[in-house]
């Protein structure tokens, strides 16, 4: 028969086994630390931020450790907390509304840049792409479609991961990501032909 | 395409696919645009894969974010 345990032995023992919680808490959250990196890189666009944002995400995490179920995806809960922070931070930075892009077919970017028959054709024609046109084409895209483009197409997260990333079911990740590739299409072909106007002029 | 490009299909369907690139020039070329322009986008956004790891120095700091355990250990 196990001994009756009184309040005031059964404290420090739940103290100790709180400790303990805690500990492994940190641990295996911290072996998630490259990932919420990867994240943060890809949301923010620099390192600098990305480690900024990723300390934060961790303070946070440890702060509020009892919110989390154990049993649970914890990667797809300290992502969540990445995630948040940056959304918090995106907001603080652009207070104007965002305008919904307009969203043309699959491959609108591919028949307004006339085409290419050979794969150095290819090569040539994207490349026309300047780095800074593709990163503003990017940021023009409202929110939820930006996060699934950037989760899925720069993180290399499968839809399911990027699901839970966001807290949303995969089939909308699946439906953000088809219109967030196809906005950022018909955006790039708007910078491809600002650029050629300005040159003309 | 667009489901091939993301390796969705079954091995069925990628090969029913594959055999109609391998025919299909128009099919070919536009593939192989998406295909350089995921790339170029991704290239253009957030550099090298190989560069997603935490450097040491921030590891060191999210291990120091550990303090409220460190407390609670001492009291056990």
């Amino acid at each position: 028969m196990e001994p009756e345990t009184t309040t005031s032995s059964s404290e420090p023992r739940h103290l100790a086994a709180r400790a303990r919680d805690r500990v492994h808490f940190e641990e295996d959250a911290l072996q998630y630390a490259d990932d919420a990196f990867r994240v943060a890189r890809r949301l923010t666009g620099s390192t600098e931020a990305a480690e900024e944002l990723v300390q934060d995400a961790y303070v946070r995490a440890f702060r509020s450790w009892e919110q989390y179920t154990p049993g649970t995806n914890l990667r797809a809960w300290l992502l969540r907390i990445v995630h948040n922070l940056a959304v918090d931070a995106g907001r603080k930075r652009q207070r104007t509304p965002q305008m919904e892009p307009v969203e043309e077919s699959d491959y609108y970017l591919y028949q307004r840049m006339g085409g290419t028959s050979t794969p150095e054709e290819a090569d040539n024609v994207v490349e026309r792409l300047s780095q800074g046109g593709v990163v503003s084409a990017l940021a023009a895209l409202p929110q939820p479609y930006r996060d699934a483009v950037v989760l899925v197409d720069l993180a290399d997260f499968s839809y399911q991961d990027a699901a839970d990333i966001l807290d949303v079911p995969i089939g909308t990740i699946m439906s953000r990501l088809h219109r967030g590739r196809r906005m950022l299409k018909t955006e790039l072909a708007q910078t491809i032909e600002d650029t050629a106007e300005a040159t003309a002029s | 395409m667009q489901a091939y490009l993301d390796k969705l299909l079954s091995p069925g369907d990628a090969v029913v696919v594959e055999e109609h690139l391998a025919l299909c020039s128009e099919c070919a070329a536009a593939y192989r645009f998406e295909l350089k322009l995921r790339q170029h986008v991704k290239a253009c956004c957030g550099g090298a894969a190989d560069e997603d790891h935490c450097r040491e120095e921030l590891l060191a700091k999210l291990k120091s974010c550990c303090g409220g355990a460190a407390d609670e250990r001492t009291s056990e």
